[in-house]
């Protein structure tokens, strides 16, 4: 307290001393005196102004020696500093910062190089700086935390969530399972589908037997009942006996004999029994007992005496029932006489005590007859029953098990419901309609190796047909005509493999071929083309007046003959059309073109080359520049010769020619036409009217012909009376080309114009200008905006003109020289060229998709056969190309000239030169 | 707009226009042979939750008559049944089976096809065994036949351009 007081008087006198320093500025020796008397004066509680040096040095010495001194004079400066800034104030800036600056000067000298000083300097900086990190290390913790906290609520949530929408789904199933299961089980208790019915039928009729078995006890306890009232047997229960029993063994003779069996064991038991009575006759009671079983033995005696007509007999002689049993003793078996003398042995407790015992096994034995599937429960309750009444135990069994049989069969079925098919629930003709929707692989390769049943439906004609139609566009069944007889079908371990489907009429495949463009030329009339008796009366009439003794004549009636068969045999039925068998085997044909199998006959031909032919699939029809015409049977290569110089036949190179029913029309250069018989040989008509060279011929219809001549006129003839119809004299060059279709003739000519007709007015409807020289092909195109013709000519171009304004639609520009050949496919154009390429465009946009390359020389014909290009050029190649791709599959070599004509049908393909050449793809 | 009656065969009544019941062609015939009636037409092969289904289609295609579609075959045939069709068909099999059963009793001719198309969707594509998986098909082939059926079977083996 003390030690206070003085400091605080201290500041007092420092106080003192500054005022008079700021009188006296310039005096600083009198402010540091000033200092040193504060200094000594509470120190040393003395005063000494006089010598200024000798008091500081004092002070130092003071400092340094003693730490409380230190302490107290810390205490001091401390207290200067405040007392300065006091008085900084209330007095002068100046003032105030040399006091500052003194105080700042005063301290760092105090502490300069204090050690202890500065490491607690550094260690408050360093704890400071890690407070600061810890600091803001938590703040990101505590955020961190949150953010943990809130995705954990989220990720809860979510759990939940899906938790609660896993059990819906769950339930979901379970129902749709049960749902499903009731649908099926539906299904089979409402078609009868399980095979397990059956033996539900099956214990029905065993339940049935059961009600027999009962209706017998029944009629043995009655009978039973009269034996205790008379101790006589009774003839008319006896009978009654004999109609029950014949009645069982009627109906259930196997079952029933069974039964008997059993009962017939009863009877020797009982008899044991008997034996007792003769051997041990004494105690009352046990005479009740012999009583009881006597009376049972009596009922069992009738049924077994009426399965033997001699013990009935005795039976009726016989008026004791001691006796009776006496007499069934004499009738056991070996056996049996061996258990009595067993039996003899044995004592009455002893035979009382087994015979119950037997008794009890015997009825568990019937039990087990009548309940088999519940022998174990059975038995129980057969004990339990037995204690208290014995001789009821059998009735009461036969109720109670027949319930119990049902209801566990009835848990069988359910529990073993085996898995079926609900096919079998589809009649056939909607099963064939399912296979009809898919593809021949999946027909041929898996629904025909499924089961029996799909096995062979899938010989089914409709769905074959289908299937048909789907990879070849067509009904087209020409194949058939030229096929071998059909195959019978495989050898087959199902007799009833081949369904038998109504088919329809094959007028209407007709019709189908008549849709589908089939080419028309026809040498014979084929079964095919065939649509009334009038056709097949001429022929026949014609074959009646035939006198002719010539060989190939005869064969060609043998040939005639047959198609009149197949005709006659047409008419008269429906022809059931195998379908499968057509698809195979226009698979075949197909294979072996896409691999260039085939079998080649060669035919000599002319003497000139072939400048046109017709064919058939059978028979061919040359023409040539020699001016003769041929036909050929082309299976025995034998040839009948129509025309030659040596004849009265044409006169010259022959350049068109074409069959319509049994008619041959050949125009020749020299002017003229000629009709044959294609049977006989003989011309039948000459048609002259022409002034120049015949160029090209066309049916009109069965009866009007049209033919173009060099002399720029198109005329129309009859060729049933050679009479000339009418005269075309509008085109003003040469005609070139002919086309028919639609009651329209539309001609080409030499100087490239293009004409069309109407046939019915005879009128010419549309000229088309374009072409610059000869134009050399016409074809006719269904595009998407109407018909089109297409012409080729040979100013190089190819032309699509619309019919009715007689406009260019497209110019098809890229051969580089003269055009000679086309054919349309769909909307795809071929075009064969003398600069030996063959271009194929796409008719929708006008462009060429491919140029096959590959012939040397001019490319003469072209023509299509499936998704394959035939062409043929004076390289003396055929060449055949996939119409995809554009490749060339390969060539058929053989002709030693230039070919000129190429016509396939069906499998059959033939080329001409000189020398003919017949390629077939069947083999 | 006259309604019918169809009664089903666990005897429930179901009543509809006349012209959307004639889509069937065993209904428009019985309308025609017995003449128009209050009492309902019995239908006893075909069950209440069927008909209705039935009923459902003839009604929504009597609503959205469906385009004349091109009678011409061709290999994508599966895949052209229209989206209500296919969502109709969406169904287990034991109904998909009564739906064809009951589209050829009642001679609905479009409720036919849709429903053998998608049968036929089910079997396309796969195996034997597969195909008598998905149908609790048994195999009664023996090993022997099943071999001769395949030889047989192999007359297109040689596909060349196919």
């Amino acid at each position: 307290m003390s030690f206070n007081i003085k400091e605080k008087g201290g500041g007092g006198e420092g106080g003192s001393n500054i005022n008079n320093l700021i009188n006296n500025n310039n005096n600083s020796n009198i402010f540091n005196n000033t200092n040193i008397k504060n200094t000594n004066n509470s120190n040393n509680n003395s005063n000494n102004g006089s010598n200024i040096t000798t008091r500081v040095n004092t002070t130092t010495r003071v400092n340094n020696n003693d730490t409380n001194n230190n302490n107290n004079n810390k205490n001091k400066n401390n207290n200067n500093n405040n007392n300065n800034n006091n008085n900084n104030n209330n007095n002068n800036n100046n003032n105030n910062n040399n006091n500052v600056n003194v105080i700042s000067k005063q301290f760092d000298w105090l502490f300069i190089g204090d050690p202890l000083v500065d490491s607690l300097k550094v260690l408050k900086e360093e704890k400071s700086h890690d407070l600061i990190l810890l600091e803001a290390s938590l703040e990101d913790i505590d955020s961190q935390i949150k953010a943990f906290k809130e995705k954990r609520d989220t990720i809860v949530k979510g759990i939940e969530k899906t938790t609660l929408e896993n059990n819906k789904l769950s339930n979901e199933i379970a129902h749709c399972k049960s749902t499903v299961y009731s649908k099926w089980k539906s299904i089979s208790d409402r078609y009868q589908l399980n095979p397990n019915l059956q033996n539900h039928t099956h214990i029905n009729t065993h339940k049935f037997i059961n009600t027999n078995t009962i209706t017998n006890n029944t009629n043995n306890n009655n009978n039973n009942n009269n034996n205790n009232n008379n101790n006589n047997n009774n003839n008319n229960n006896n009978n009654n006996n004999n109609n029950n029993n014949n009645n069982n063994n009627i109906n259930y003779s196997n079952l029933l004999n069974y039964s008997c069996n059993n009962i017939n064991n009863i009877n020797n038991n009982n008899n044991i029994i008997n034996d007792d009575i003769n051997i041990n006759d004494s105690n009352n009671s046990i005479q009740n007992a012999i009583n009881t079983f006597n009376s049972i033995n009596s009922s069992n005696d009738n049924i077994y005496n009426n399965n033997n007509n001699n013990n009935n007999n005795n039976n009726n002689n016989n008026n004791n029932n001691n006796n009776n049993n006496n007499n069934n003793n004499n009738n056991n078996n070996n056996n049996n006489n061996n258990n009595n003398i067993n039996n003899n042995n044995t004592n009455n407790n002893n035979n009382v005590y087994s015979n119950s015992s037997e008794n009890c096994n015997n009825n568990i034995y019937i039990n087990n007859f009548n309940n088999f599937n519940m022998e174990g429960d059975n038995e129980e309750s057969s004990d339990s029953d037995m204690s208290p009444c014995p001789h009821h135990v059998p009735p009461s069994n036969t109720f109670v098990i027949p319930d119990n049989v049902n209801s566990v069969n009835t848990s069988k079925i359910i529990s073993t419901m085996e898995p079926f098919s609900l096919f079998q629930l589809l009649p056939l003709e909607v099963m064939v309609m399912i296979f009809e929707n898919l593809s021949f692989h999946d027909v041929h390769y898996c629904v025909s190796l499924v089961c029996r049943q799909w096995h062979s439906y899938t010989f089914a004609d409709s769905i074959w047909k289908n299937l048909f139609y789907v990879k070849w566009n067509t009904f087209d069944i020409h194949h058939q005509s030229e096929s071998k007889s059909l195959k019978t079908l495989p050898p087959s371990f199902w007799p009833n493999s081949t369904l038998s489907s109504s088919q329809p009429p094959l007028q209407q495949y007709q019709q189908q071929q008549q849709l589908s463009n089939l080419p028309s030329s026809i040498i014979l009339p084929s079964y095919n083309g065939l649509k009334d008796n009038e056709i097949n009366i001429n022929n026949n009439n014609t074959n009646n007046n035939n006198n002719s003794n010539n060989s190939i004549i005869n064969n060609i009636e043998e040939d005639d003959e047959n198609i009149n068969n197949n005709n006659n045999s047409f008419n008269n039925k429906r022809i059931r059309i195998d379908w499968r068998e057509l698809f195979r085997k226009r698979q075949k044909i197909e294979n072996n073109w896409n691999r260039g199998i085939h079998s080649t006959i060669h035919l000599p031909g002319h003497s000139d080359w072939i400048t046109c032919m017709q064919f058939d699939g059978r028979n061919l029809v040359t023409g040539s520049w020699d001016s003769s015409l041929k036909l050929w049977n082309i299976e025995t290569g034998e040839c009948l010769v129509f025309s030659n110089k040596d004849k009265d036949g044409h006169s010259s190179g022959i350049t068109c020619v074409t069959v319509r029913g049994n008619k041959l029309i050949s125009g020749s250069s020299d002017s003229t036409l000629r009709v044959w018989d294609m049977t006989t040989g003989q011309c039948l008509l000459i048609l002259q009217g022409h002034n120049d060279g015949v160029s090209c011929l066309c049916m009109i219809d069965d009866t009007i012909l049209a033919s173009g001549s060099l002399d720029h006129s198109i005329n129309l003839w009859s060729i049933e009376t050679g009479q000339l119809l009418h005269s075309f004299t509008n085109n003003t060059s040469g005609i070139s080309c002919l086309f028919y279709k639609n009651n329209l003739l539309i001609n080409g000519t030499m100087g490239g114009a293009l004409n069309v007709f109407d046939i019915p007015s005879r009128i010419l409807l549309t000229t088309f200008h374009g072409h610059s020289d000869r134009v050399t092909s016409i074809q006719w195109w269904d595009g998407p905006e109407g018909p089109r013709i297409i012409s080729s000519s040979w100013d190089y171009t190819l032309r699509v003109w619309n019919l009715y304004t007689g406009k260019t639609t497209n110019l098809l520009a890229g051969h580089t020289f003269r055009v000679r050949c086309t054919q349309v496919s769909g909307n795809i154009l071929a075009s064969g060229s003398w600069d030996t390429t063959v271009k194929i465009w796409d008719l929708l946009t006008g462009r060429c998709i491919h140029t096959l390359f590959g012939h040397s020389f001019n490319v003469w014909s072209i023509q299509f056969e499936g998704n394959r290009l035939v062409s043929a050029g004076w390289d003396k190649k055929v060449k055949i190309w996939d119409m995809t791709t554009g490749k060339e599959l390969y060539s058929l070599d053989g002709h030693t000239e230039s070919i000129i004509c190429i016509q396939f049908k069906g499998s059959k393909l033939v080329s001409a030169a000189k020398e003919i050449i017949v390629y077939d793809f069947d083999s | 707009m006259s309604l019918v009656k169809l009664e089903s065969s666990d005897e429930k009544v179901f009543e509809i226009e006349k012209e959307i019941a004639c889509m069937s062609v065993t209904i428009k015939n019985m309308i025609e042979d017995i003449g128009e009636s209050d009492s309902p037409i019995p239908l006893p092969n075909v069950t209440s939750t069927i008909l209705e289904k039935v009923l459902d289609y003839c009604r929504h295609h009597h609503q959205h008559p469906s385009p004349q579609g091109d009678d011409k075959k061709d290999e994508k045939r599966l895949d052209d049944i229209p989206p209500y069709d296919r969502d109709f068909c969406k169904v287990d099999q034991p109904t998909l089976f009564e739906l064809i059963l009951a589209a050829n009793y009642l001679d609905i001719k479009p409720l036919l096809d849709v429903t053998c198309k998608t049968v036929a969707n089910m079997i396309r594509g796969k195996t034997p065994e597969e195909i008598r998986k998905i149908f609790n098909i048994k195999n009664d082939f023996t090993p022997e036949e099943e071999e001769q059926i395949r030889k047989e079977n192999e007359w297109c083996e040689d596909k060349g351009g196919n």
